[in-house]
């Protein structure tokens, strides 16, 4: 996962070896990777393209499974499991 | 930011011009007239839209003052929406595949031919200028373009209904803008996999959609961000498309590649955005003043114009 968003995004800075599960991936709280909006749709895309799941853009819950690496894989490994 | 979002609210807070009733009459008059018989009440239609336009019509005067650098005479000001009135009509028989008598002239050169035949998809980008009706047409028989149009069904009821009243395959083809980040990039992304092509508008803001402002004709004006960012994130070419009419049965299609990637560096988002959006405004100027009376944005399109009022 931490690959795919690295890819994903064009992160050229980050490692992704070295990244944190739970830096926030949003936001301007010191440490967070800081992505925006434009991230997001590049992330949901890359999710679809790659696991076959569509991430939907509803409410709070979007919030929770955007929070962090960690949450976003738990997030794909449970819709994977489901289906 | 507020401004900006002001500006683009003006022409949502606008009523839709017509009532159902209004519209079933008049697509049922063309239809039993026929364009050459329907096209005599065009100056009649165009002196009401001119007489009880409002605000609209006071909108159509400041556009065309500026764009003439004097005052609008009432010929121009007739003119202007003589044109909008035959636009209108022609919807009707367009749409309903009666686009047999038109004479359509294409603008297209062989780079821009390529990327809208290409296995790539694209974002057309379409203005709310002279028709586009005339290119969804174009796009169904002529040159076989498989063409999505994307709006936000919420706003421009009535366009949809007239749209499914006369084309119920090509309204069951809108793919609804009112959609949310995610999904709407996945609907998109699902039509160019089928090998379609995207119609977006490029000069007015959907819903709540953020906005960039660039100069037009010389004064600023706020542009919507979301093609930009969709053609970024899907990695589709940009393709602008303008239907002037021409007056007559004639209209001319201008296709023009506008990008071949649009690329929206992280650090430089916005500037990068506006660039696009900068490069668009050009060309859209360009075509304006060629044409200046299928200007349909009857709405205070500057921003310093929203603001003074």
């Amino acid at each position: 996962m931490a690959h795919l968003l690295v890819t994903a995004l064009h992160l050229e800075a980050v490692d992704a070896e070295q990244l944190d599960p739970d830096t926030p991936l949003f936001g301007t709280a010191p440490g967070s990777l800081a992505l925006d909006s434009i991230d997001a749709l590049e992330i949901a895309l890359a999710v679809q393209r790659k696991y076959g799941i569509e991430l939907r853009a509803q409410d709070q819950v979007t919030g929770q499974i955007f929070a962090s690496l960690r949450a976003l894989s738990a997030h794909v490994q449970r819709c994977r499991v489901h289906s | 930011m507020s401004e900006l979002a002001a500006a683009s609210r003006t022409w949502r807070a606008q009523p839709e011009r017509s009532s159902p009733g209004v519209m079933r009459l008049m697509v049922w008059l063309a239809l039993w007239l026929g364009r050459p018989f329907a096209r005599l009440l065009l100056y009649p239609l165009a002196a009401y839209f001119l007489c009880t336009g409002g605000h609209a019509a006071e909108a159509s005067r400041r556009f065309l003052r500026h764009v003439l650098s004097r005052e609008p005479r009432w010929s121009d000001r007739l003119d202007s929406w003589h044109t909008y009135a035959a636009v209108l009509l022609d919807r009707i028989y367009l749409l309903k595949g009666h686009g047999a008598g038109f004479s359509i002239g294409i603008e297209c050169d062989a780079a821009t031919d390529a990327t809208v035949h290409g296995a790539r998809g694209a974002v057309i980008l379409v203005s709310h200028f002279g028709s586009f009706d005339v290119m969804r047409v174009m796009g169904r028989h002529q040159q076989h373009l498989p063409l999505r149009i994307v709006l936000d069904r919420r706003h421009g009821a009535m366009a949809t209904a007239l749209l499914e009243t006369l084309d119920p395959e090509l309204a069951r083809g809108v793919i609804d803008a009112a959609q949310r980040g995610p999904q709407l990039v996945l609907a998109l992304k699902q039509a160019l996999d089928q090998g379609e092509l995207l119609g977006l508008m490029g000069d007015r803001a959907q819903g709540q959609e953020p906005t960039v402002e660039v100069p037009f004709m010389g004064r600023p004006a706020s542009f919507p961000e979301g093609p930009w960012v969709l053609a970024s994130v899907l990695k589709v070419p940009v393709v602008l498309a303008f239907g002037v009419y021409e007056g007559g049965n004639r209209y001319r299609i201008a296709l023009e590649r506008l990008a071949d990637q649009v690329v929206l560096p992280r650090a430089q988002r916005h500037a990068a955005i506006a660039a696009y959006a900068g490069a668009y405004a050009a060309r859209l100027e360009a075509q304006v003043r060629r044409a200046p009376h299928n200007w349909f944005n009857y709405y205070d399109f500057w921003t310093d114009e929203a603001a003074a009022r």
